[in-house]
């Protein structure tokens, strides 16, 4: 029976602030079952490249795992107001959309362009090309990664 | 506590701010302008909506450079 495609993630930060992640994919089927998660798993592993925030849980159609609740991260610079503010477009509707990443890994800014993470940095383009792969706009689109820009929330 | 909505719709103009010298202070600079791009941080006042407000803040914020 086909499923949502909405998926989470969620992750704590050093104080064990938890946030979460939502992603878009495809309508899951018998059919796609395994590409999707594939697809996802390779965009959450993605994620852990870029921020050091600590994976304690997901979300994969109806089915959620739960992994480490209360564990902090080990990183005293994962706070999660510190993020990476995704923009990315669907192309064919034309449509300008962004997401958060919290406790961005500062360590990937662009040292010419400082305001923004390196889109030249391996971990970077893993992370595009993962989200580009299991991500849509609303309307079911594929999307494009424009630009990652580091900024500071008060969340 | 939202702002309201305006009527009209201004195209972008530079100005010349002062912000200290820093990285994660000019996140977070960027992070309060960032409300300014949130419908959900308008309330309709004047004809333009919270999603028309905000995209005219989205543009500024887009085209703004440390």
């Amino acid at each position: 029976m086909p499923t949502s495609g909405h998926s989470t993630m969620r992750v704590n930060d050093y104080d064990s602030e938890a946030s979460t992640l939502q992603f878009r994919g495809v309508t899951v089927t018998a059919a796609n079952f395994d590409a999707q998660f594939a697809a996802l798993t390779s965009l959450i592993d993605a994620i852990g490249n870029i921020t050091l925030g600590l994976k304690i849980s997901q979300t994969f159609g109806n089915a959620t795992q739960v992994l480490a609740p209360s564990t902090p991260s080990a990183y005293p610079a994962a706070q999660r107001e510190k993020k990476w503010l995704v923009r990315y477009t669907d192309g064919v509707a034309m449509k300008n959309y962004r997401m958060e990443i919290p406790c961005a890994d500062l360590s990937l800014l662009d040292e010419n362009n400082r305001a923004y993470a390196d889109m030249d940095d391996a971990s970077i383009a893993a992370f595009v090309s993962a989200f580009e792969a299991f991500h849509r706009s609303e309307g079911g689109n594929p999307v494009t990664v424009e630009s990652i820009q580091f900024v500071g929330r008060n969340v | 506590m939202p702002w309201l909505t305006l009527s009209n719709s201004p195209s972008l103009v530079e100005r010349t701010i002062f912000v200290p010298d820093d990285d994660e202070w000019w996140a977070d600079f960027i992070g309060a302008f960032y409300e300014l791009t949130l419908p959900e941080n308008w309330e309709q006042n004047g004809t333009n909506t919270p999603d028309e407000q905000a995209a005219i803040w989205d543009e500024a914020l887009e085209a703004t450079q440390p």
